[in-house]
């Protein structure tokens, strides 16, 4: 098949990978921490956390501008450790990816350790576990239904990110042009058999991917 | 010095009332000291101070001449057996076994050694290499056991052990773990509510009740000369009778009407005309002519009768040895051989 229909499906589980994978390591560590965590404000922390899953992405996208544009502190960090702006590029499009799909990923890991038994973690203690064991050896294996069921979801989600990712990386053929944003060209530009394509190409990846957390959760 | 020394240890968790105050304790090498108090008596949490599993607010922990409150639970050297066995669910037998000794870097050999040793004392060897998920009770009890007994680490915790099982299953295991903590020298705190379990395993006791030591001694002294009310009524089963009395020269008034004469060296101990508590245990109770009391219900247990009777607005029970057919309404006509005193405020026992 042509390069239209292959370079934005590439580009599209490029990017879902790794935002899933980046989503992965700090949702296991922010729901490990919060699970047993009880401090001033946590409820407020949370919703915040768990916002980007029922903001409009544009809302996201919006954010997301002024938080890394040109004239904010974090924009000018980036231009100033990497010397060029991250509006726009590849990168642009994991960071769109980690925010709408870090929220599944959140909910799943905590609600997985919350599940773990205390007393087994403090039997690993009592038994010579350093922490970093009791968590590697003990908390990450008991929640592990939790945590491949969340960064499957993860995944998923970032494979089918549109709305901020258009307002913050672009739509940059080969660059930030993901299957989402390619299948709205492709209709826009009358091409409809690649739309075919892509469609049924995204269906198959996700049904295949939510078919998989079935298969782990029962 | 002492094995163990508990010192002046206190303990509150946000907001709420201290769960323990000024606990002082010395528990000798070898010895099974027995935790024992009702729920939310603040036992589980000094086993977990002792485990490192909590910290404490106030006190110092000596083991072994070295003060351990500061060190993590990895760093102190014993073992605990968890109430729901805590065992890992997605290891093997083997594995839960072992899973202590490979964070300690046990040599291998000496790892296999140690298994061997363990599984073949507690009968887990067709086991070995199950999941916890496919054992009975009894059978997740022993892993527990044998994860503990691996890390021979001189210290012991056992955090109501035996209360899930059922009851046939608790008194072989009761026995089993003494029998095992004997032959191994191990020295045991173990943690109950159960009496029974306290009065049949302990060496010592210490009764708990909310956060405060009520009382440390042997299950007999415990039984015998019960420091307060609160251990007279929680040590021994069925529980100890009690009445209002007062004293008159050697003539002793219960509830306001029933009277019996005391021995000249045991009254002159007492307060004359101050109200006071009796208490007599039901075993104590023998017939006679001091009590004419009315049955409320009675139990068989074919080698004993449990009677339960009206006493003034109380409810008593007397334990008769062999098997006595009363029916509810029949009266009984009972004698109190062995009384024990306490002070109406203070609840302490009186010496008499």
């Amino acid at each position: 098949m042509s390069t239209e229909f292959w370079t934005p499906l590439k580009l599209s589980v490029q990017i879902a990978c790794i935002a899933g994978i980046i989503v992965m390591i700090v949702g296991i560590l922010l729901g490990k921490w919060m699970a047993k965590k009880q401090f001033r404000g946590k409820l407020f922390f949370e919703t915040v956390l768990l916002l980007p899953l029922v903001l409009p992405p544009t809302v996201v996208g919006f954010l997301l501008i002024i938080i890394f544009g040109k004239n904010s502190f974090a924009g000018e960090a980036i231009v100033w450790l990497f010397n060029a702006p991250v509006m726009f590029t590849w990168w642009a499009a994991v960071i769109a990816s980690i925010v709408v799909a870090f929220p599944l990923m959140y909910q799943s890991t905590k609600t997985g350790f919350e599940g773990v038994d205390e007393d087994i973690e403090n039997a690993a203690r009592v038994d010579g576990a350093k922490e970093w064991q009791v968590f590697f050896f003990i908390s990450i294996p008991l929640a592990s239904k939790a945590i491949i069921s969340g960064g499957i979801l993860s995944f998923t989600r970032a494979l089918g990110e549109f709305g901020a990712t258009l307002m913050f990386a672009g739509n940059i053929p080969g660059k930030t042009q993901t299957a989402p944003l390619a299948i709205y060209m492709a209709i826009d530009s009358g091409n409809m058999s690649l739309a075919w394509a892509l469609v049924i190409s995204m269906i198959i990846i996700s049904f295949l991917m939510l078919l998989c957390v079935h298969l782990i959760r029962a | 010095m002492s094995f163990l020394q508990l010192q002046a240890i206190e303990k509150s968790f946000e907001q709420s009332a201290p769960v323990l105050q000024n606990i002082h304790l010395q528990i000798e090498e070898g010895e099974f000291f027995v935790l024992v108090g009702p729920s939310g008596s603040g036992k589980s949490t000094l086993l977990k101070l002792i485990a490192g599993l909590e910290t404490c607010d106030q006190g110092q922990i000596i083991l072994n001449n070295e003060a351990i409150e500061k060190q993590s639970p990895r760093e102190r050297n014993l073992s605990m057996v968890f109430q729901n066995y805590a065992l890992y669910p997605h290891l093997t037998v083997a594995q839960n076994i072992l899973f202590g000794l490979k964070r300690k870097g046990i040599d291998a050999k000496e790892q296999q050694i140690r298994l061997n040793h363990s599984v073949d004392l507690l009968g887990l060897t067709p086991y070995l290499t199950r999941k916890p998920k496919a054992l009975s009770g009894g059978q997740r009890q022993r892993v527990a056991l044998a994860r503990a007994i691996v890390s021979q680490a001189p210290l012991c915790l056992m955090d109501e052990p035996l209360s899930n099982l059922d009851a046939k299953l608790r008194a072989q295991m009761r026995l089993e773990i003494k029998q095992l903590q004997k032959s191994l020298g191990l020295t045991t705190i173990y943690v109950t509510h159960d009496q029974t379990e306290a009065m049949t395993m302990g060496d010592r006791i210490m009764v708990l009740h909310n956060g405060e030591i009520q009382q440390v001694g042997t299950p007999l002294s415990l039984y015998n000369e019960p420091a307060n009310l609160f251990v007279a009524q929680f040590i021994g089963s069925p529980s100890i009778n009690t009445a209002d009395a007062i004293l008159n020269g050697h003539t002793l008034t219960i509830e306001q009407r029933y009277t019996m004469e005391l021995a000249p060296e045991i009254a002159q101990n007492l307060p004359q005309q101050t109200p006071f508590i009796i208490g007599v245990r039901p075993e104590t109770l023998t017939f006679g002519d001091t009590f004419d009391l009315e049955v409320t219900a009675q139990e068989q247990l074919g080698h004993e009768t449990q009677v339960k009777l009206q006493f003034a607005e109380k409810n008593w029970t007397v334990a008769l040895q062999g098997q006595h057919p009363f029916k509810k309404g029949d009266r009984i006509q009972l004698a109190a051989n062995a009384l024990l005193f306490f002070d109406a405020h203070t609840k302490q026992r009186m010496k008499a």
